[in-house]
């Protein structure tokens, strides 16, 4: 195909390739005044809570416990890289090594999940509440490095893992950008992330993959 | 009345000042957000989401850039974000029906110039996607695109022309059929 063609092709196909339609101005209008117009659509305003606190150690101990876990984390997901081959069997590695090599990879990647849980469960209630915790954005950076630290590591090794890891790194990206759209922006937000949330069962896939007893 | 003063305005509480910036811009935003959807419910959706954010982050809009370069970045980015939880959903549903309604859809069962490089253009990767609408679909200049996706022109025009090599490989068997 020459040049010209090629181009003329574009030109004449190209054009019509999703090719907009009338635009509803009006009704995207009225939907974004909703949105943006807390005070009249009857959601909570939370610009008064602006002065609280950031940290809340005091009424939330799992802060510290949280931070002890990242650091669990971060040795189990290197202990599972360093002793976990690519190719275990066509390495001739026996089958017990590699259920061995597994087991940390297993046991953190549970440890993530218990802390992620933890986190999701804040934002339902917030959302709920119409409220953020100053906490919640710094706490979502920390467990947004830890997915995708695991991400890496875990790899095609359990599918269902890897699209669970995946769907929560998608939250807590939006979680972190929390921080940045500010307590009053934030707070649409946070309804909207819980939404999609539970539209994708995030909870319960969760809970789904830990033990029964909890760790 | 200028754009600076109707965001001046629109920060001071004047929700009709908003009103004239949204209408001022929503038909480029729409048309793009369309462009790159191809869902008249994703566009609206992502088009009123790229307004609540200008607005609620209006008092971090600088005025280095213009409006409507802002506007178009944070447009992109929620469409890019956006198309791709719609990709994993789909990807994920399709991954449970057999393999026969997958085939259905292969270029092959598409024999029409236009079907085909709809297809075509569906399958580049997004970031030549992008600019292959915004320049060639919907009219962007590079210096355009280039301040809307933060890259240089440069990497825009190189972006164009990889896309559109892209776009020839995967057309290249229609030769007899164009001709």
């Amino acid at each position: 195909m020459t040049d010209d063609r090629f181009e003329e092709l574009l030109d004449q196909a190209g054009a019509g390739y999703n090719l907009p339609p009338a635009i509803p101005r009006d009704e995207m209008w009225e939907a974004i005044q909703a949105k943006v117009m807390p005070s009249e659509a009857g959601v909570v305003p939370i610009a008064q809570q602006a002065g609280r606190p950031t940290w809340q150690f005091a009424r939330r101990p799992w802060l510290g416990l949280a931070t002890a876990a990242a650091a669990l984390l971060v040795l189990g997901v290197g202990i599972g890289r360093f002793s976990a081959p690519t190719n275990p069997v066509a390495r001739g590695v026996p089958a017990t090594l590699i259920a061995a090599s597994a087991e940390p990879l297993r046991i953190v990647t549970q440890e993530h999940l218990a802390s992620a849980e933890a986190l999701l469960s804040l934002v339902n209630t917030d959302a709920r509440a119409g409220r953020i915790e100053g906490d919640i954005s710094a706490w979502g950076t920390r467990l947004l490095f830890e997915t995708r630290l695991l991400m890496s590591s875990v790899g095609g090794q359990d599918v269902a893992v890897v699209e669970l890891l995946r769907d929560l790194e998608l939250i807590l990206v939006q979680v972190v950008r929390l921080k940045e759209e500010g307590v009053r922006g934030g707070s649409e937000d946070l309804r909207l992330i819980a939404e999609g949330m539970n539209d994708q069962n995030v909870m319960m896939r969760i809970r789904a993959m830990l033990p029964a007893a909890g760790i | 009345m200028n754009e600076a003063e109707l965001v001046g305005r629109t920060l001071d509480g004047d929700d009709r000042a908003f009103r004239t910036l949204y209408e001022a811009h929503v038909d480029r935003i729409f048309r793009l957000t369309y462009r790159m959807s191809g869902d008249d419910d994703l566009a609206r959706e992502y088009t009123q989401e790229t307004f609540v954010r200008a607005y609620k982050g209006l008092s971090k809009f600088r005025g280095d850039a213009a409006l409507s370069t802002w506007l178009h970045s944070i447009a992109v980015s929620i469409t890019l974000n956006g198309l791709r939880q719609v990709k994993r959903r789909q990807g994920r549903e399709r991954s449970l029906e057999d393999g026969v309604q997958v085939a259905a859809h292969e270029p092959a069962a598409t024999p029409h110039l236009r079907s085909r490089l709809n297809d075509a253009i569906d399958r580049l990767p997004d970031l030549y996607r992008t600019v292959f609408l915004m320049h060639d679909l919907e009219g962007y200049t590079h210096r355009e695109i280039a301040e809307t996706l933060e890259v240089a022109e440069g990497t825009s025009k190189a972006r164009l022309s990889r896309a559109r090599a892209k776009l020839r490989a995967m057309l290249g068997d229609l030769e007899e059929e164009f001709a």
